[in-house]
This record gives structure tokens, C-alpha cells and sequence, in this order.
């Protein structure tokens, strides 16, 4: 398998991040994806910043819910 | 940061809507009424949300509560009424609309591009009317497909199990079309976390 040079590497894991956030937000995902997707967060601030912002999106529409 | 979950009927109430549905499979006309009259205001604002069509809403659920009466001998629990209830009238707004496969978006996962954070706003902003608006408006520029996901789940608060079986389709695909929805949400209220900048 080709290897990835650090960016590389970097970006792939956000996008496996992203790729994950609904379920992490849902407490759907399974405890080892939980620590894989907290340990890239903590490191990552976009990603971070991307959860907090999805987060509120979630938020806002179960307020529209609940009106 | 894993959101709450929506609180679930009181175990009362759950009996309390199994009996009227055991009556109404009986024939009893009222027990049915007693259910519509629960569910009909809640499944008109679903089915708008998803139509953004007034008329389309209101014509989808009459259809849904006669289609409701003539089927509930086939309604087997296995879901809650107003679960069975939405597929029916999902159904009936499809109807006349373009099907939703034929509709696509496509999504920048802003990969490698700067994220706007929420500008150390208040939270009070994202509880605002105009935050809530907002939400409302970008809603309604989805897809179909995405929008539907989007309310069941996070507007009606249906698992996603019972979403995926309104609409007929695994859970697999249902969480694709959620989260993609919520995304491109995400992306659409972007003015709104536009400070702070990496």
C-alpha cells in the first residue's frame, strides 16, 4: 500500500472523521471509533470546529421540533 | 459530545394509544377520530416540511387518515401508530412530487479548507428565532431525500430505525442521507459561525 506523507495522513483522517460525526453526535458509534474520532478532534482543530458547528445545526432543529 | 436523546411516550400513554388502536381495529370509528386528532396537526407541519407545499400538506394527510382507516386491520404494533401514520402519509406527498433519487446534491467536504467557528458567539444566538428561522429556510433548500431524513430524525425525533422503516430503505442509507443532510445544513447556515477563522 502506497504510504501517505503526513498531510496526506492528516487529511484522510478528517475525512474519516467527518464521515463520522452524525453517529458520534447520535451515540451511535462504537467505543473504539469514539476514541478514534475524540483522539483526531483534540488534534484538529477544523474538525473541531466542524463538530461544534454541526452540533449547533443539530440543536437548532430539534428546537424547531420541539415548537 | 453525543447529543440527548428525544424522551419517549410515557409507558401509560403507549397503553393508552394500544387500546384505542385495538378499538378502532375493531371497527370504532371514534377510537380512530380520537388518533387522528392526536397526530394529524404534527404529521401536516412533517409533511410541509418536507412538500413546502401548504396545500400538497393538507391533501397528503386526509389522504393518509383515509388510507389509516381503511388499513389499520394490517397495522401490527410493530412500530407506533404515529410511526405507521408518517410512512402512510409520506407516501401520499411523494405522490405528484419529483422522486427523490432524482435530486442530488453535491457536497464539498471542506477537506484541507478553513472551517468558520462560531466566533465565541453566545449560545443565546442559537437559540434565537432568527438562528431557528435560518435553520427553517436551509432546510427547505435540500434535496428531498435529505430533508425528509433530516425531519424525521432530528425534527420529529424518530430513531433512526423507525425513519429508515417510514421510508422504506435500511438504516445504512438513512444515516447517508442524514448526515449529508445535516452537513449541507451545516455549510448553508456557515454565515452564521463566521468568525474566528483558522
Amino acid at each position: 500500500m502506497k504510504s501517505l506523507n503526513p498531510v496526506s495522513r492528516h487529511r484522510e483522517r478528517c475525512r474519516e472523521t467527518r464521515e463520522k460525526m452524525s453517529e458520534y453526535l447520535d451515540g451511535e458509534l462504537e467505543p473504539g471509533a469514539v476514541a478514534a474520532a475524540e483522539r483526531h478532534v483534540s488534534r484538529c482543530p477544523n474538525c473541531r470546529r466542524l463538530l461544534a458547528n454541526l452540533s449547533r445545526t443539530i440543536g437548532g432543529l430539534r428546537r424547531l421540533g420541539e415548537q | 459530545m453525543p447529543l440527548a436523546a428525544r424522551a419517549l411516550p410515557s409507558p401509560a400513554a403507549a397503553a393508552e394509544e394500544q387500546r384505542l388502536v385495538a378499538r378502532a381495529q375493531k371497527g370504532d370509528r371514534e377510537a380512530f377520530n380520537e388518533l387522528a386528532g392526536r397526530y394529524s396537526d404534527r404529521l401536516r407541519r412533517t409533511l410541509y416540511r418536507i412538500t413546502r407545499d401548504c396545500d400538497a400538506a393538507h391533501d397528503a394527510v386526509q389522504e393518509a387518515l383515509v388510507r389509516a382507516w381503511q388499513g389499520i386491520g394490517r397495522f401490527e404494533g410493530r412500530s407506533q401508530f404515529y410511526t405507521w401514520l408518517t410512512r402512510i402519509g409520506i407516501n401520499e406527498a411523494y405522490r405528484g412530487m419529483r422522486r427523490p433519487s432524482e435530486e442530488s446534491l453535491d457536497l464539498d467536504d471542506q477537506v484541507g479548507q478553513r472551517i468558520p467557528s462560531w466566533g465565541g458567539q453566545p449560545d443565546a444566538v442559537f437559540e434565537s428565532r432568527e438562528f431557528l428561522a435560518a435553520v427553517e429556510r436551509a432546510l427547505s433548500e435540500l434535496p428531498l431525500d435529505y430533508r425528509t431524513a433530516v425531519t424525521l430524525r432530528d425534527i420529529e425525533g424518530l430513531s433512526a430505525a423507525e425513519s429508515a422503516d417510514v421510508l422504506g430503505i435500511g438504516e445504512r442509507a438513512l444515516k447517508s442521507r442524514l448526515h449529508r443532510g445535516r452537513m449541507a445544513l451545516r455549510g448553508k447556515l456557515n454565515h452564521y459561525f463566521s468568525e474566528g477563522y483558522l
